[in-house]
């Protein structure tokens, strides 16, 4: 029996040439995760800076549903990016006091985690969660701005991921 | 998990074993398939029994007393109190009325639960639930009953005069909507609620709608009230279609008004406001509005919730959503812990009046 592998280099170099592989593609996979996650978190602070919504939405071939435009209410998604789901949400009343937001529901796939979200906004703070979300952190920014996230389970737990950002500015 | 024909945010989240719908969810199967059966005729009469405010109804067909209970959000229990000078309450047939209660709201009892705990829990007065139950030797049925909680005193949405007007101005709606596009019946869905709210010095909410088709959430962090956009986009929208959709922004606007009334109760503690999470124009005109006095029936209601979302229950009302949002399938336990929330117990019971108001 040990004859048939008397010579395992071969073999060896296999493994170790496919192991490779997987590594780089799984890497690569993580890679492009980071930087799907990283453009959502980029979105949300370019909102947060400039109040606008719409403009940065297009230049990322953005598919904007104007149905409500007059409510000042645009969903839309980013494919491979947002998800159905996502919206901003614009002043068209003076009267209202509900701040402008950009909502933000990450496509499948995207890993976004709370820690991600804290090297770009700061130290969150556990909020009273709403039902269908049942584990909500808010990130206050200023007294003008915040970040609100939404998680698939506690902090705590491994795989946590964020189901929905909220980048909120008041007016 | 939650059922995936259901709006993940939907906070009126339908039972384990519901039909998808988010109403009528102490019932079965379709949530409307009642008004076919059961055909029943409601009037609204403004009169009170007990403190439970009722409307009338009459009955179309011979159904059963448990059947009703269900179909109108009560108790076989209360029904009987309320129809106590009825004498064919026990052999109801056609043509027959009776009073229901104009609320919906029943929670199932649980082990170790007592008359003081609930008392205290929700912010009703023993005696009150006692009455309004007509619990015998004014003691709890044993765990897996269903009782109801009424305040003793109706307030802000929660009184008739708010929720038929409310009803009037969205029925108008469904007569002008194949006039209006989608923006313009938000609109209207909007003015309809903040009308309400302004009357209690609630700040308007702003309506928005999702893509997710999803809907129907209060976010106190925006102060919005997120809606499907399905049926706003619809034309031909069926009168069922619209209840469900003025049942939802009723259920939404009084988390609203809940929401006021816990940053009113924090702020008037001397609390950093900054705590809530709520926009600044919501925090200022609640702190214009002043505190609410908790040695109030009225306020010791309000505190309940209070308590329950920023107070000793936060962490309780954290784990129960939670729960339902853990990835696993919803147990029956976990969705009656839902409905106990004490600002949830009052969404539903304020918000159902919509339903019960709806065929008047």
């Amino acid at each position: 029996m040990a004859g048939r592998w008397h010579d395992p280099q071969p073999v060896v170099r296999l493994i170790v040439t496919a192991a490779a592989m997987v590594g780089a593609m799984t890497g690569w996979a993580e890679a492009a995760e980071d930087r799907r996650g990283a453009a959502l978190l980029t979105l949300a602070s370019d909102f947060l800076s400039t109040g606008e919504a719409l403009p940065a939405l297009r230049a990322r071939q953005a598919s904007v549903d104007e149905t409500f435009a007059k409510a000042g209410s645009y969903p839309f998604r980013i494919a491979g990016l947002a998800d159905t789901g996502s919206a901003a949400t614009l002043a068209t009343d003076r009267a209202s006091v509900s701040p402008d937001t950009l909502t933000l529901v990450p496509a499948a796939g995207i890993a976004l985690t709370l820690e991600a979200v804290a090297r770009r906004f700061g130290k969150a703070a556990r909020a009273p969660a709403l039902p269908g979300t049942g584990h909500r952190y808010r990130f206050v920014l200023d007294e003008d701005r915040s970040v609100v996230v939404d998680l698939s389970g506690s902090a705590d737990s491994t795989g946590a991921r964020v189901t929905k950002l909220v980048a909120i500015r008041e007016r | 998990m939650i059922r995936n024909d259901l709006p993940l945010a939907a906070p009126r989240l339908a039972p384990p074993n519901g039909g998808g719908r988010t109403r009528a969810t102490e019932g079965e199967g379709d949530g409307y398939g009642f008004l076919d059966t059961l055909r029943v005729a409601v009037a609204t009469v403004g009169r009170k029994g007990g403190d439970i405010p009722t409307t009338r109804a009459t009955i179309r067909d011979v159904t059963s007393l448990s059947d009703l209970a269900e179909r109108y959000g009560t108790t076989t229990g209360q029904l009987i109190l309320l129809n106590k000078g009825n004498p064919s309450i026990f052999d109801l047939r056609a043509g027959d009325t009776i009073r229901v209660p104009l609320n919906r709201q029943v929670v199932t009892v649980q082990e170790g639960d007592t008359l003081r705990s609930l008392s205290r829990t929700y912010g009703i007065p023993r005696d009150q639930i006692v009455e309004a139950n007509g619990l015998a030797g004014g003691r709890l049925p044993p765990p897996g009953s269903q009782i109801a909680l009424v305040p003793a005193a109706s307030y802000g949405l929660g009184t008739k005069a708010a929720a038929s007007a409310y009803v009037a101005d969205v029925k108008a709606l469904e007569h002008q909507w194949n006039a209006l596009d989608p923006s313009e019946r938000l609109q209207k869905l909007e003015d309809a609620i903040n009308e309400r709210l302004a009357a209690r010095g609630v700040p308007p909410v702003n309506l928005v709608v999702s893509g997710s088709g999803g809907g129907g959430v209060y976010d106190f962090g925006t102060h919005t009230i997120e809606v499907s956009s399905a049926v706003l986009s619809k034309d031909g929208v069926t009168s069922e279609e619209l209840l469900d959709v003025a049942d939802t922004v009723y259920h939404e606007g009084r988390h609203a008004e809940q929401w006021f009334d816990m940053a009113r109760i924090h702020i008037a503690a001397g609390r950093p406001a900054a705590d809530l999470g709520m926009p600044r124009g919501v925090i200022r005109a609640a702190r214009e509005a002043g505190g609410i006095d908790l040695d109030t029936a009225r306020g010791r209601f309000a505190n309940a919730m209070y308590e329950s979302v920023y107070g000793a229950g936060a962490a309780h009302r954290n784990a129960t959503l939670g729960a339902l949002n853990d990835g696993t399938t919803v147990t029956d336990a976990e969705y009656a812990a839902y409905r106990r929330l004490p600002e949830e117990a009052d969404a539903w019971r304020v918000g159902g009046m919509i339903l019960n108001l709806w065929y008047g």
